[in-house]
């Protein structure tokens, strides 16, 4: 790849403003095209709009933390629209995008989770709930322990989930057994 | 007028003069202290990617290619040893281009360069981001103008004054400000058509911070405070975002995004502070802040000279 000293100067000044042309248009075009595969972009970064998110953390039996991964309730929304603009698929999760799932669906699929992986728990799952009220976020934090009992080791479904505790900081409230009604979005994998 | 304004351009005669006049407005050149500048910057940043070490996310690969690389054999690009080999290309061309050692070639080697290191990393990971869209144009862009420029920039460096050369093309400067106003009016664009003009409602700003922010600074703070205050400010923010294409016409208005943006970039990066939009923010402060007036990017007005050649 050289400079094009031997073209024409006519040739060689039409030439670079046509590539310069191409290059918008091609920009113009991409969103619609191309869509969102770098080097394009139709910069999705927090493009949507949550009402509410949910997080969670797991702990075993002696409180010591477990990936949350491992129960599929990690966080993989980071602001991008997850799926988009990525190689990897992320490991399914039951919240994609953070929308807050009922405490039995959050239990349920921890109970399958723990029946097919072999775990014997018990475990707790402390659910970080963040939600609008009076012009402020609400920062609430719930527990709730998880167990499987012989039967169900066995592969009878159930619910056996109960409180713990709620822990509560200036801006939190603790509400230990609200069921969160927004589950849009959730999808077990 | 020495400026890089669409407004600046003359009132032609007729159709024929309109379109020469146009292209000798946008083969206006100036002195390249400016663009030199640019892609020195451009050229860090590249280094910068080229020393960071890459994360091989496992799991099944996505339906739809996160780059236009995504065609690549799987071997390749989940292959360590291609990685690092793009990594030193990417090094050495980009030091190459700041020294000016076997340009255009290594303009092209560090753009591309750039483009498949970073394919490599959206290949390799379960977010996107998109903290270097704009570094990897802005590259191009410059690319294409190094290559058919450097004939003038050799004859400039030969004779001992590069920087008193008059080399540095109207359409890069202008074609960068188009991406990076594009960029921007995308991200509003695309808010919008996801979400609604109601995007801006403050709740989901007041989400993210508590969610991915650093809350303990001021900032932060102000955009905790009351959800309708954070409306103004979110709403700003997607106004700016979606204006900003109009930074290419006219100077006072480009000025005015980039205060704007810049300020927008500011409370993004002391909140937001590892999603990593410093480049982008650098960028913007650069190309819509008046530093093309405090480095005196003038380009010279060859177009009247033409029109007067045609009366």
């Amino acid at each position: 790849m050289r400079p094009l000293p031997a073209a024409p100067p006519v040739i060689r000044r039409g030439l670079e403003l046509w590539l310069a042309g191409a290059f918008a248009l091609v920009h113009l075009v991409a969103p619609v095209l191309i869509g969102e595969r770098y080097p394009f972009t139709i910069s999705p970064m927090f493009c949507d709009q949550p009402a509410e998110c949910c997080t969670y953390a797991v702990a075993d039996a002696n409180g010591k933390q477990i990936d949350p991964e491992i129960f599929h309730l990690h966080l993989v929304y980071d602001g991008n629209p997850p799926g988009l603009g990525m190689g990897i698929q992320h490991t399914p999760t039951l919240h994609p995008y953070c929308f807050p799932c009922q405490r039995q669906q959050v239990t349920d699929h921890v109970k399958a989770i723990m029946q097919r992986e072999g775990i014997a728990g018990p475990v707790t799952i402390t659910r970080r709930h963040l939600f609008p009220r009076d012009h402020k976020i609400i920062d609430e934090t719930d527990q709730w322990k998880v167990s499987i009992d012989a039967a169900e080791k066995n592969g009878a479904a159930g619910n056996k989930s109960a409180p713990l505790n709620q822990n509560a900081s200036p801006n939190q409230i603790a509400n230990p057994n609200k069921d969160v009604g927004n589950t849009a979005g959730a999808s077990p994998p | 007028m020495n400026t890089s304004d669409l407004t600046d351009l003359p009132t032609p005669l007729d159709a024929g003069t309109q379109r020469r006049a146009m292209a000798d407005w946008l083969l206006d050149t100036a002195t390249p202290k400016f663009a030199l500048l640019v892609t020195w910057l451009l050229c860090i940043f590249a280094i910068l990617l080229a020393c960071s070490p890459i994360e091989f996310s496992t799991g099944v690969p996505a339906d739809a290619g996160a780059s236009l690389f995504s065609w690549l054999p799987e071997s390749i690009l989940r292959s360590g040893l291609f990685f690092t080999g793009v990594r030193v290309v990417l090094a050495v061309s980009a030091v190459c281009w700041i020294l000016r050692v076997a340009v255009p070639v290594s303009c092209w080697a560090t753009t591309f360069g750039f483009m498949l290191m970073w394919s490599l990393r959206m290949e390799n990971l379960t977010n996107g981001a998109h903290i270097f869209n704009v570094t990897n144009m802005l590259m191009f862009i410059h690319a294409l103008w190094y290559q058919f420029y450097w004939r003038q920039m050799r004859s400039g460096i030969d004779a001992g004054s590069l920087m008193n050369t008059a080399c540095y093309p109207r359409w890069a400067f202008l074609l960068s400000l188009f991406y990076l106003g594009w960029f921007h009016t995308l991200a509003g664009i695309t808010k919008i058509v996801n979400s609604g003009f109601g995007w801006g409602n403050g709740v989901s700003l007041q989400l993210w911070t508590e969610l991915f922010g650093n809350t303990g600074t001021p900032f932060a703070q102000t955009i905790l405070f009351d959800t309708r205050l954070t409306a103004v400010m979110q709403t700003g923010a997607l106004m700016i975002e979606c204006f900003s294409i109009l930074c290419v016409f006219n100077r006072s208005v480009r000025y005015a995004v980039g205060v704007g943006l810049t300020g927008f970039y500011i409370g993004v990066l002391t909140t937001f502070v590892t999603f990593g939009f410093h480049f982008n923010a650098v960028l913007v402060a650069i190309f819509l802040l008046p530093v093309d007036w405090l480095i005196g990017l003038k380009f010279c007005n060859k177009h009247q000279s033409a029109i007067d050649g045609v009366q």
